[in-house]
């Protein structure tokens, strides 16, 4: 049984949350990586809004949503042999693979064969680099192998919008391939597509 | 756009993630959220942002959300997808996940297929625009047209969102969240949950704001500018002609034709037959309908509820009495309906709800209604309607009287069936009718009918395209109409109720001059105002929204049953399947067509909500009263064995969970002398929180001296408690109560109150009225009363049914903080009430650092409740023990917190199942209370109790006969009994005991085909314990306190605080710096008590950003200069210093444009000063009963449940200003020359200034000019001859009555 499970009088469906909230943007859209930084700073002096359980170093969560920093993921793709187009004309996903390695490649194959279905070209996978020492022991326990997948846009996609709407079938489509076709599949998750 | 997320702390993101640390990685924005949750099962994936937003808040009709999106699934379709992709993207929302995550996925769909993000965010969290007369009629029409397409996703909520080129936020309609943003000259905008969460220089900032109850904040980034929200709202509402669509087709049912077929009204005899067969008992009539219909209100009940669950009593039941409202407790609030009643609303559409991802004009085609409550007339119009395009089917809702297993089956079958049919045929509208029945057939209860139906066409996809509508025979008290609604009945008609009503007043049995219609109308207005009541105890403030929202837990009804007619709501321990419920029906049926021959008939007695010989039976009996009070009189322990015997065996009778149960042995017995004695046992007993004022002083005094000679704790209520009871007596007792209640009234709830204190228990709810609040009437608010309560003779006093400062779980953590500052060595104690999930809101609790955690039953007593929450909100202790201490264990957070329970626990046997379950301390009242001389004449309500208990009345007073002993004998007994069955079951210790369940099982041989039916093996689910923690309470929590400011505050204090020397200081502050001042605060008060130290003798100055809670129960001595801003609850519960707050001299703002201190500031201030050069947020000064206070604007809810002290508003004032306001006075700068509209004027007179008034204002002005240097008071000042003129005065009329009337009266 797993741990979420309903168990006794427990239903998983009862648990709640709340939180803080915040961003900053500049208004004109000028990015920087200072803007990065002081959204964390906001994050972090909310540290009390939030909330830790048995274990003191294991959060109940916290994240960041950002646009795509464009120059950032050229650097590094290239040195993984991914040659990225000029921005709009890629995506790029954030995925929470199962650490189990049978589990993860079956995963990472309903990425690649949902792509294709779709017609979108498959760049290729980077493996973020994470420092996970920091991380509580109960959150360790089930930390996921985290990757990014980039998504090349076909030239019969014309707009952005399109291709976001594209996108968006495909992250439809690999969630719905993963939990139809893998087994101990249930970890896998698409942070954003 | 990318997320970097994890189930990590705030400050390890930046850590963990690398790439986050690369100064290579840039951005225009970033969206950050931290998660609060109220359980520890990790999971990465819950945490947030999402993809398109993040959600701070909390979705509270979730079940009926996701259940109206998927009802559509079969018409959805979008001219930007291919049926194929389609395909894939439905059903769109992902199981197993958080609401905020299916809000995402539906906001993602909804901007895919072609609406933009501002819309999305417009429909999904619309204004409260139902009955606004002051909202642009043409963003009215949008919020309508929308609502007629989907219901609002309800509940308190801070969304953030974006599109990559639009950012923005939004608040829902009761602004509950907080989120407050600046504006810089280097083009940032920096928006958070609290106010210097990043900071930056005050002199580059160029604009502050808050967001405000319904409003949204925009920047678009590929414009380079911000939008407001009425520019982004103008923009939606502008983009199609709503107003013209639903001018068009709208179908109001006023301007129906009349119906083709007249409406036949029962026969004389026929009403009587069907009252039968329905169910109903003559107290049902008396108790409820005629007050309804007569008053137009539902009435009023006493004492809790003693009575058998539905499920174990042998009379026949109706099927609503299994199923048990939900309410509202810590992780979202309770609404007030009818101090803000303007966010509530009962409006609904009758027809078919269209294809969601399309924009049509025809998707308003439907009949609009104000209440979903039909006349006779109106449902006939609606049989009859035929607009060409939207026609009505009947439908007979019967099962054959057969008595055959599977009749009732085969009757759900054929109504699906035919409803299928009905839909494909095309009919908007079904009606099912439970008119047509006769000896033959039998009625479904029409909560099954309506459920089955709603679910059967949600599993086919047809639900969307038809209103059900019901007209039911079996539907007369409030509880009634809401299971209909939140099981998916679009609207009802309660043709026998008003038949009912008609016979009543036909035969003159009804003491009213009004006439039918006006009768009818009356009762129907009570039934909508008990729906909002019902709604708003969830938090929910539409009627759409609730609508097969599906807020209950079913008690008593099994699993089977359940997931195929009730699907999706919670049943957790079996209970009666459709035969079962069959013969119920059946029961009543033959009552009505068989046996009812003779000619001399009566309705059965009832006897629910008060014992009647022929009644339901009840455990407070005659015979049980009277044993006991015999007991506790005497002394004698074999009379007390006599009364717990009645109590305990109920293998014959049953009434209660515990009362199923046997002890279990698997040790050895132990001898008596061997378990821990009965002095040690008595500490772990408290007595219940009943207030000074619904109890008299002799009985609440005599409570707290027994309690305190055996070493328990007494609890004051929440009415404060009389400073005298603080010295001991001369003979050495004490009627200082250990428990200090917090409710959210906060009456008498000081600095001193709380240093008094050995425990301060803040009341999340009440057993008898879960998420309701209360009213103190003023001819119940004596001298004595007033004093205690800081308030005023005569002038009535209302609790909310909130805590203004916890709308969330971090709230509550927030208000743990500061009465731990309060009171260090207080234990905090948060009493919740048993419903399903109150063991993960246990979690939360026990994470939010609470010390102990109280799990009340649903049974418990009070003074006054509606009688329909007594009996159908919230649950038997039973259950929601067994689930928090389970869901605790398996959290590895059981050994930090103390386990208590209440509920009429009666006996030793009770305890001793309570201490299995896993409660180390148990309260006992209701029983205490009859020892003390109660009679459970259940009149607590009208001040005419018999024996002294429940009563001001200074005659009856001196009735009251009860002494200590009689308590004393009481819990010696009940430790006594326990420590028998300690020994027998081999247990020594308690600590040894609790949360032992293995120790219980069913007891063997119960045969009552009801209670058969049951299985409590989740109850008696034995908890694994594999990190071998203790399953009591053995380490303190870490509350964090080691850090604080107020130790340097301490410190700098020291020469005030010993020789009264004033002392001045400096000092830096951050968001991070709450609950400045305090312990200093709580260090006063020990030494000075409530009359502190002189004015400015602790002269202390802050600069920068102070975090929530600054200056909370200040005491009397204490000065504070803030310099900069600070966040929520400033003031709270201030009790005598003096705070003065105004900008960084830095700053280039303009202070009386912006804001400068956040929501709910002055809560439950009882006196002091406050000084505010710049605007407030939401509620403030609200429940202020003292304290004086300027301000130069204040969001919504200004002064609200206000009941003493000043106010004066030197500028804007949001919305419902004075909302229940019955004391003090304010004064408000009227700009514009609108006041008058914001202002709520049903307490309240608005008067021109008097001399006197006029005198006040200008000593604060001066006053406020001196502290903060304000413009604004200078130029008020220097032009008072002309500006006098825009004041207008805020007088409570209660109140001006009051003080008029003490002009009169000669001094004494």
């Amino acid at each position: 049984m797993k741990q979420n499970d309903q168990q006794g009088l427990y239903r998983p469906e009862f648990e709640h949350d709340s939180c803080g909230v915040g961003f900053i943007t500049h208004i004109n859209g000028h990015r920087s990586h200072q803007i990065v930084s002081d959204a964390l700073t906001i994050l972090e002096n909310m540290e009390h809004r939030g909330a830790c359980g048995c274990d003191p170093e294991t959060g109940d969560g916290a994240g960041i949503l950002l646009q795509i920093p464009h120059e950032f993921f050229m650097e590094e793709c290239i040195s993984l042999d991914i040659l990225l187009n000029e921005p709009g004309h890629y995506g790029v996903g954030m995925i929470f693979f199962p650490k189990d390695i049978t589990a993860k490649e079956s995963c990472r194959a309903a990425v690649i064969s949902s792509a294709e279905r779709l017609g979108l070209p498959l760049l290729g996978f980077r493996k973020l680099p994470v420092d996970a020492s920091v991380v509580g022991e109960t959150a360790l326990a089930v930390e996921p192998s985290v990757e990014q997948v980039f998504i090349g846009r076909p030239s019969n996609i014309n707009n952005d919008e399109d291709f976001e709407r594209k996108l968006y079938v495909l992250r439809r489509l690999i969630s719905k391939t993963v939990s139809e076709t893998v087994n101990n599949g249930s970890d896998f998750y698409i942070a954003s597509m | 756009m990318v997320v970097y997320k994890g189930q990590l702390t705030t400050y390890q993101l930046r850590t963990y993630y690398t790439d986050l640390a690369d100064s290579r990685l840039t951005s225009a924005f970033g969206m950050v959220h931290s998660r609060f949750s109220t359980n520890t099962f990790p999971s990465w994936k819950l945490a947030q942002p999402f993809r398109f937003m993040a959600h701070n808040g909390e979705i509270n009709t979730l079940t009926g959300n996701l259940n109206w999106f998927y009802s559509g699934l079969r018409s959805y379709a979008s001219s930007y997808f291919s049926s194929e992709e389609m395909d894939i993207i439905l059903p769109v929302i992902d199981a197993n996940q958080s609401d905020s995550a299916c809000l995402d996925n539906v906001v993602e769909v909804l901007f895919h297929t072609g609406r933009s993000l501002p819309h999305v965010m417009m429909m999904l969290v619309p204004e409260a625009w139902d009955g606004n007369e002051q909202m642009d009629p043409l963003k009215k029409a949008f919020y309508e047209f929308h609502a007629t397409l989907m219901e609002p996703w309800d509940g308190p909520a801070a969304l953030t969102f974006t599109d990559g080129k639009q950012i923005g936020a939004l608040l829902d309609r009761n602004g509950l969240r907080p989120l407050r943003f600046a504006v810089t000259n280097d083009k940032r905008v920096i928006v958070a949950s609290e106010a210097g969460a990043l900071p930056v220089p005050e002199n580059i900032i160029v604009k502050k704001g808050r967001l405000q109850p319904g409003k949204m904040f925009l920047i678009d980034i590929a414009e380079g500018e911000i939008i407001t929200d009425q520019e982004i709202k103008h923009k939606m509402a502008s983009a199609q002609p709503y107003g013209e669509w639903l001018e068009n087709y709208k179908i109001r049912m006023e301007e129906l034709p009349e119906p083709r077929v007249a409406f036949t009204n029962l026969s004389k005899e026929s009403v009587m037959k069907y009252q039968q067969v329905f169910g109903y008992s003559r107290e049902d009539i008396e108790t409820i309908i005629k007050p309804m219909a007569v008053d137009g209100k539902e009435p009023i009940g006493s004492m809790g509820t003693d009575v058998p669950l539905a499920v174990l009593s042998d009379r026949p039941q109706h099927i609503s009495s299994y199923f048990k409202q939900f309410f509202a407790q810590v992780t979202n609030p309770p609404i007030d309906p009818i101090r803000e009643r303007m966010v509530m609303s009962l409006s609904t559409f009758i027809g078919s709800n269209g294809n969601l991802f399309d924009e049509d004009k025809m998707h308003c085609h439907c009949v609009a209604l104000q209440h979903p409550i039909l006349s006779n007339n109106e449902l006939e119009k609606l049989r009859s309607i035929d607009t060409g395009m939207f026609h009505a089917k009947t439908l007979q809702t019967y099962f054959k009287a057969d008595g055959q297993p599977g009749s009732l089956k085969s009757g759900l079958e054929r109504l699906c069936r035919y409803a299928e049919d009905a839909v494909d045929d095309g009919f908007e509208v079904l009606i099912l009718s439970d008119r047509a029945i006769d000896s033959e057939h039998a009625p479904i209860p029409s909560l099954l009918a309506v459920s089955t139906i709603h679910h059967h066409l949600i599993r086919k996809g047809y639900r969307g395209q038809v209103g059900l509508v019901v007209e039911a025979g079996d539907v007369w008290e409030v509880h009634h109409f809401a299971c209909l609604l939140a099981f998916g009945a679009t609207a009802i008609n309660p043709y026998l109720s008003l038949a009912t009503i008609q016979t009543l007043k036909e035969e003159g049995m009804l003491e009213s001059s009004l006439d039918f219609k006006y009768l009818s109308k009356n009762y129907i207005k009570a039934v909508c105002d008990g729906l909002l009541k019902i709604f708003s105890k969830m938090g929910i403030s539409t009627l759409q929204s609730y609508h097969g929202a599906q807020i209950f837990e079913i008690l008593g009804i099994n699993k089977d049953v359940v997931d195929k007619y009730f699907t999706g709501a919670v049943t957790r321990i079996g209970g009666l399947g459709l035969d079962e419920i069959a013969r119920e029906s059946l029961f009543k049926h033959n009552q009505g067509f068989l046996h009812s021959k003779s000619e001399e008939q009566l309705l059965p007695e009832g006897g629910i909500y008060q014992w009647k010989r022929r009644g339901e039976a009840h455990l407070f009996n005659p015979q049980t009263v009277h044993l006991l009070q015999q007991a506790a009189r005497t002394g004698d322990y074999s009379v007390y064995k006599q009364y717990a015997k009645l109590i305990n065996d109920q293998s014959e009778k049953m009434y209660t969970l515990r009362g199923l149960f046997d002890f279990a042995h698997h040790r050895e017995p132990v001898s008596l002398e061997e378990v821990e004695p009965i002095e040690s046992i008595m500490k772990r007993f408290a007595t219940g929180a009943m207030s000074f004022g619904s109890i008299s002083h002799e009985a609440h005094s005599t409570l707290a001296i027994a309690m305190n000679r055996i070493g328990g704790k007494s609890n004051t209520g929440e009415g404060g408690e009389d400073e005298i009871r603080y010295t001991p007596l001369v003979n050495g007792d004490s009627m200082r109560s250990a428990i200090k209640q917090v409710a959210s009234g906060r009456f008498g709830v000081t600095s001193y109150y709380l240093t008094n204190a050995d425990e301060l228990q803040i009341k999340m709810a009440q057993g008898a009225k879960p998420g309701e609040g209360g009213q103190l009437p003023g001819h119940k608010v004596d001298d004595w009363i007033a004093k205690v309560r800081h308030s005023t003779q005569g002038v009535g006093l209302i609790s909310p049914p909130t805590h203004h400062d916890i709308y969330s779980i971090e709230d509550l953590a927030q208000l743990i903080f500061d009465l731990k500052n309060a009171n260090r060595n207080a234990r905090i104690n948060v009493k919740l009430v048993s419903k399903a999930g109150v063991g993960t809101i246990a979690a939360g609790v026990a994470k939010a650092h609470a010390d102990v955690i109280l799990i009340a039953g649903y049974d418990g007593g009070t003074g006054a409740s509606p009688i329909s929450s007594i009996k159908h909100a919230g649950l038997p202790w039973e259950l929601g023990l067994a689930e928090a201490h389970q869901t605790l264990v398996r959290n590895k957070l059981r050994s930090r917190v103390v386990l208590q329970t209440d509920g009429q626990l009666k006996t030793g046997r009770d305890v001793a199942v309570a201490a299995l379950l896993g409660a180390e301390e148990w309260g006992v009242a209701t029983a205490a209370l009859v020892a003390g001389g109660c009679i459970m004449m259940r009149k607590c309500h009208l001040n005419t109790c018999p024996v002294g208990v429940a009563t001001q009345d200074p005659e009856l007073r001196k009735l009251f006969s009860g002494k200590p002993e009689h308590i004393v004998n009481l819990f010696r007994f009940i430790a006594e009994e326990l420590r028998e069955i300690m020994a027998d079951l081999g247990f020594k210790t308690i600590n040894d005991m609790v949360g032992r369940s293995q120790f219980l099982k069913v007891r063997e041989g119960n045969m009552h085909w009801k209670a058969r039916t049951l299985d409590l093996s989740a109850i008696l689910h034995p908890v694994t314990n594999p990190s071998k923690q203790t399953l009591y309470n053995s380490e303190s929590q870490d509350h964090g306190m080691d850090n604080i400011l107020d130790w340097q505050l301490l410190e700098h204090a020291q020469q005030a605080l010993e020789s009264k020397t004033p002392v001045f200081g400096a000092f830096a502050v951050r968001n991070t710096d709450r609950t400045i001042g305090t312990v200093l605060s709580n260090e006063l008060s020990k030494r000075y008590h409530s009359a502190g130290l002189p004015d400015n003798t602790i002269n202390f100055k802050f600069t920068g950003s102070a975090g929530q809670s600054f200056g909370a129960f200040c005491a009397k001595g204490i000065s504070f200069e803030l310099e900069g801003e600070a966040n929520d609850y400033v003031g709270k519960g201030l009790s005598g210093a003096r705070l003065a707050i105004y900008p960084s001299a830095e700053s280039t703002l303009v202070p009386e444009d912006n804001i400068i201190i956040g929501n709910v500031a002055l809560y439950g201030a009882t006196s002091g000063e406050l000084y505010v050069r710049g605007q407030a947020g939401e509620r403030f000064a609200v429940r202020n009963s003292g304290a004086i206070a300027v301000v130069e604007g204040v969001g919504d809810h200004g002064c609200e449940y206000m009941t003493g002290g000043r106010a004066l508003i030197l500028g804007k004032t949001g919305r419902n200003f004075a909302a229940g306001m019955s004391g003090g006075i304010a004064w408000v700068y009227d700009v514009d020359g609108n006041f008058a509209d914001n202002c709520n004027p049903e307490m309240v007179d608005l008067d021109p200034l008097t001399g006197e008034d006029e005198e006040q204002i200008i000593t604060l002005l001066k006053k406020h000019l001196q502290l903060t240097q304000s413009h604004l008071a200078l130029y008020l000042l220097s032009n008072w001859s002309d500006e006098c003129r825009r004041f207008i005065k805020v007088f409570p009329k209660e109140y001006k009555k009051v003080l008029q009337h003490a002009q009169y009266q000669p001094a004494n």
